[in-house]
Parts: C-alpha cells; structure tokens; sequence
C-alpha cells in the first residue's frame, strides 16, 4: 500500500501525458524560456555551491573553533526549513528595504528580488546544505593515515590536498554536485517568495508547472514529466551510493 | 647529541603513555621489540612528527626535531623521516608506481605551484616494459626508484592499484615508499608481517643489503625478535610502554632480564636451586646439570630454546639433562616453529617446520626432551 501511495501518482501522471503533442508543449515560448531560466538558475547555483560548500565543509569537517557544532546546525537548517519560510527570510535580508539589499541596492543598483540573481540566491539557500553535507560526511568518514603518510614523505598540505584528500573525495563530491542541482532544479518555495514568478525572467520550470495546472493542464503534466525524467536519471547516476546501502 | 638519532621522551595519550629514550648512530640499526599494545606505534608516530611529545626531546644530526621543554616542532614533511607503515597506508587511487615515486615527486616541487603541475619530457624510466603514463618525474630520479623496485620485486606491480594487491604486497610497497623517498633516518614498523615466509626471507635479505649502504640511522619495530635479531645491530625491548632491556642481540639472547625478553630471545628463563652444577627446580623432580658450578642458592637459569632437542623415543648415549615429557602446544613464529613442553618443565624449544613432521608432533604427542650442560646458564641478574 505503502508503495503504491508512490507510484499510483506517478502513473496518473504517465497516463494523462499528452503524448503525441510533447514536442509542441517543450518548444512553446513558455516552456523554453522556463528550461532556460532553470537551467542557468540552477547551474551557477550549483556552481556557486560548489565554491563555497566544499571549503565551508572541510572547516566543518577539520578545524575545531567555538560554536562550531552551531554553524553545522545552521547549514543544516534549510533542509528541514520550509522553503517558503526561507524565501521570505531572504526577502527581508536581501529585499529592497532589506538589511543588506537596502545598503546594497544604495550603493551599485543591484536589486536581488524578482531577478534572475534572485532565482539563483534561492536555489543556492535551499540547496547547499545538500552538498556540504554529502562533502562533510565523506571528509569525516576519510581515512587520514593515507594523509599521514604523504606528510611524512615531505608532501606540504597544499600538495597532499591536491593529490590525496581532494581524489580520495571526488566520489562524494560528485554525488554532492548531483543532489544540489537536482534539488536547485526543483526549487518552488523560496524562489516564488524571494524571486517572484514572472514569465521569462524568473518563472522557473517548476513555477511553470503550477502556473499552467490551472489553464493548460496538457502543458503542466509535460513539464512535470520533464522533472521526472531529470530524477529518475539523478537516481541511476547515484545509483551505487544509495542502492548499494539499501 | 649524537650525530644519528637521540631520543628521551615521553609520550602521554588518554589511556596510556610512553616513555623511551635511545640512540641510534648513522649507518646502525635499532631493533624495537615489543607487544602489540607496548606503545610500538606511538614511538613511531613521534619520531616521524605526526605527534608530539609531551616531554623531553627527539633529535637528528644534531639538531632537535621536536622538544617539548622549548616549543620546538619540525613538521613531518620537513624531518625526512621514512616510514615503512604496518597498516600499509597506501594511495588508493594511484599506481603502485606513483605511490612509490610520491615522495620524490612532492619534494621535487615543493616550491611549484601545487595546482600546477609541470609536465615533464621524459615519461618512463629506461627499462620499463610497463606503461607509466601517469608519472611525472625525470630522468634520473625515475631510473633510481625503477631500479628500486626491480630490486624489491615491485616492478611488475608498477601499475597496479593498491587494491588489486595482496596484503604482503601493500607492504612491500611502503616498505619501498620509504627508502625512494631520500630519507635521513628510516622507521621500519613491522615491515614483514603480513608477508609469507618466503617473501619475508627475500624481503629481509634485500632490505638488509640496502640497510649496509644507507648512512642514516633505522629504527626497526618489531613484536617477532627473528627480524630484529637478523637486521638489528642493538636492541631495546619495549613493555607496558617502557623500554626494559637494551643491549646488542647477543646480550638480550644470552642475558634476557625480563620473562618477556626471554621469550623474545627465544630463551627460556627457569627459577632454580643452584648446588655445584646441579639445579633442581622448585615443584618437579627434574634436575638439570649446568657447566657454571660457581652458582649457589637460588638463581635464574637461561635455556635456548634452539638448544633443546627433541626425540620421540629415549635418545642412546648420555643420559644426562634428558627427560620424558609432552608437547602442549605448537606455533609458528616466522621461519621457526615454537613447541611447547609440558610437565615435569614448561620450557619452550625452536625446531624447524621439517623436523615437526618429521616427529610427527601435535599438542599431546609424547616426546623426550634432551640439553647439553653447556647450554645451560645461569642468569647474571635476577628480575623476574
């Protein structure tokens, strides 16, 4: 019963798919420009996640500082946070009037609400936490001997990061990049808050897929067939990781 | 300070610390011997800068490495230790060809940029059949630990990753990791046990003639004394985290002061009545004869455990320190095998694995027991 709770919808789905006119509904004015707001937004999200998760989890996961158990707690936060929670929480920081976005929007012009950069500060909120995680767990679970060893044989840390933590992580950085997309691609909560869901400029697949339910329902399954397609690929690429364990 | 090794130090860890101080001159070889659990591991975690210690000092060519009393700490990639790690701690994604060539390669760029990597023109080392794609170091460098390896046996593992090897294998390699790596003092911690006993004969005989032209002081860690015995020039007997005995191998061999160290020794220390060159031993009705008469009173007699032999029927001739007892238990201790009598005098005796099926011995096997008076000692000091 359980199961099928899962998969019924899923074939409802499948079933209500307006097979024969896909290729019509993906190349509508609409849904390109959502594919291609999703796709941007998502990316340098991920991106920027990357450069700032993967450095914030080795000092989670390698230096001892006070309130160092906090911090882990605060990046967790948005997981369990409610999206819209959290875009609202950005409005009021990075809005027009907002504690940064004011002084921010004062000094270059720069007005984060209701933009692409808006989408994009979203995503990277609700999606980071993904990855420091996946990266943190995997530089605790980290055999340090292997390191120890590189030191003794003269290797500096720089060296030894490069050439022994960094490969002996990429597995898990890997499988962290896949989930923080898959999850910036999916966004709703925040970004409808934060960025609005303005057709062409911040109306993201997902936005799409609710906005069109009510007036083209053929258009809406389409794209959430889409989204489907992208998990179930997200499953067989992280296939060992998660599988392997069950 | 001595111009090799000199520490006096103490380590202290949650549950237990140590405490050992020696010497070792360049060019020598000091054999650790101790238990699993006698602080074997943390010496060497010490010597080679991956902990510090909590007091005294270590030292190397004269100058400190680490001193607790001065603040001083020499990182590990700055002292040029080698260490031939037990637990291998190898490179899982690289080739036993890079593992090897690894310190090498780090040394040889520690000023370039690490996030740029300087390919080099000179991609194998003359002689190899292997394709080495991957390395990156030149010319003569790479000839040398080529050479190396061909030494060892390595040279047909080059490319392989350390998982696909054996456990004697992985071992060999750090073994070999070490000496490539240039180093001023050397650590061997255990470098043979996970190796069968042919390759540990070959491994030993190679790492020996290696050892005679190597200039720096090695430190080897062992729990089977046969190792330490072959490649050591000195030996220190750690226990409980404290070294207890010192001295060279014929020392410890002829003069074990603890029960531990006999048993290392393979000497078997015996608590008896001395009477002009008659021991009888307290609780049995066995008497042995010794050469040394000048011995009274009660003392410790020392019997090796290569000196008794054994017999399955009475043995013709001298009857004379010759007994009927049984073997209670038989081990394997590297290229020796270690039986154990039973009663009228537990005494442990090194046959060769040939003459156990030879004899015919299990635990339970009757047996006669023989020693030459000669081979009986008696001990100088008395520290059971």
């Amino acid at each position: 019963m359980a199961v099928s709770l899962f998969v019924l919808p899923l074939i409802a789905l499948a079933s209500n798919a307006p097979w024969s006119s896909l290729g019509q509904i993906y190349t509508s004015p609409v849904a390109l420009d959502a594919l291609r707001i999703s796709a941007i937004a998502s990316i340098t999200a991920t991106l920027i996640c990357v450069v700032l998760g993967v450095p914030l989890a080795f000092v989670l996961a390698r230096t001892d500082f006070p309130g160092r158990r906090i911090v882990r707690a605060l990046v967790v936060l948005p997981m369990v946070l409610p999206p819209v929670v959290g875009g609202t929480a950005l409005l009021l920081a990075f809005g027009r009037r907002g504690m940064v976005g004011g002084p921010l929007y004062d000094a270059t012009g720069l007005l984060l609400p209701y933009s692409m950069w808006g989408v994009v500060l979203a995503n990277v909120f609700v999606a980071m936490p993904f990855l420091v995680v996946t990266v943190y767990g995997a530089l605790r679970a980290l055999d340090r001997r292997p390191e120890a060893a590189a030191a003794t044989l003269g290797a500096s840390e720089a060296y030894i990061l490069r050439r022994i933590t960094l490969p002996a992580i990429a597995p898990s950085v890997g499988a962290g990049v896949v989930l923080c997309w898959a999850r910036a691609l999916g966004e709703f909560g925040a970004t409808v808050t934060f960025a609005g869901n303005l057709e062409g400029r911040t109306q993201t697949l997902p936005l799409a897929v609710f906005v069109t339910l009510g007036s083209d329902r053929d258009g809406a399954v389409a794209i959430s067939l889409m989204l489907v397609a992208v998990s179930v690929t997200v499953l067989i690429a992280l296939r060992e990781r998660w599988w392997g364990q069950l | 300070m001595t111009a090799g090794l000199s520490a006096d130090f103490m380590v202290v860890r949650s549950l237990f610390s140590v405490t050992a101080g020696f010497e070792v001159a360049p060019g020598s070889v000091l054999g650790l011997v101790g238990s699993n659990g006698s602080g074997k591991s943390t010496i060497v975690e010490a010597i080679a800068g991956l902990l510090p210690v909590s007091k005294g000092s270590i030292g190397l060519e004269g100058a400190l490495l680490d001193d607790a009393a001065t603040a001083t700490f020499v990182d590990a990639r700055h002292r040029h230790v080698g260490v031939a790690f037990q637990e291998p701690r190898l490179f899982p994604h690289m080739s036993v060809w890079e593992n090897v060539a690894f310190g090498i390669d780090a040394r040889s760029r520690r000023s370039q940029s690490p996030w740029r990597p300087r390919r080099s023109q000179q991609v194998q080392p003359s002689g190899s059949t292997v394709d080495l794609r991957s390395m990156r170091l030149r010319g003569q460098a790479a000839d040398h630990i080529w050479s190396l390896m061909e030494a060892f046996g390595l040279s047909e593992l080059a490319a392989r990753r350390p998982t696909s090897l054996s456990g004697g294998q992985a071992q060999l390699v750090s073994l070999v990791r070490a000496l490539a790596s240039e180093p001023r003092l050397l650590i061997l911690d255990e470098p043979f046990s996970a190796m069968d006993v042919d390759v540990r004969f070959n491994v030993r005989n190679q790492l020996s003639d290696w050892l005679s032209s190597f200039s720096g002081p090695t430190v080897l860690i062992s729990h089977d004394a046969g190792d330490a015995f072959v490649l050591a020039d000195q030996i220190a007997v750690l226990e409980a985290g404290a070294i207890t005995q010192s001295g060279t191998p014929d020392d410890i061999r002829r003069r074990p002061t603890t029960r531990f160290a006999a048993s290392l020794a393979g000497t078997n220390r015996v608590t008896v009545d001395a009477n002009a060159g008659v021991l009888s031993i307290p609780g049995s009705p066995l008497t042995l004869l010794t050469w040394d008469h000048t011995a009274a009173g009660q003392v410790v007699a020392t019997i090796p455990a290569e000196a008794i032999a054994l017999y399955t029927s009475q043995p013709a001739g001298s009857p004379r320190n010759t007994w009927s007892t049984t073997v209670e238990s038989i081990q394997q201790m590297g290229s020796v095998v270690r039986v154990g009598l039973g009663v009228p005098l537990a005494l442990a005796v090194d046959v060769t694995p040939s003459s156990v099926t030879e004899l015919g011995l299990v635990p339970g096997s009757a047996v006669w027991a023989s020693v030459k008076a000669t081979e009986v000692n008696i001990a100088d000091g008395v520290n059971m």
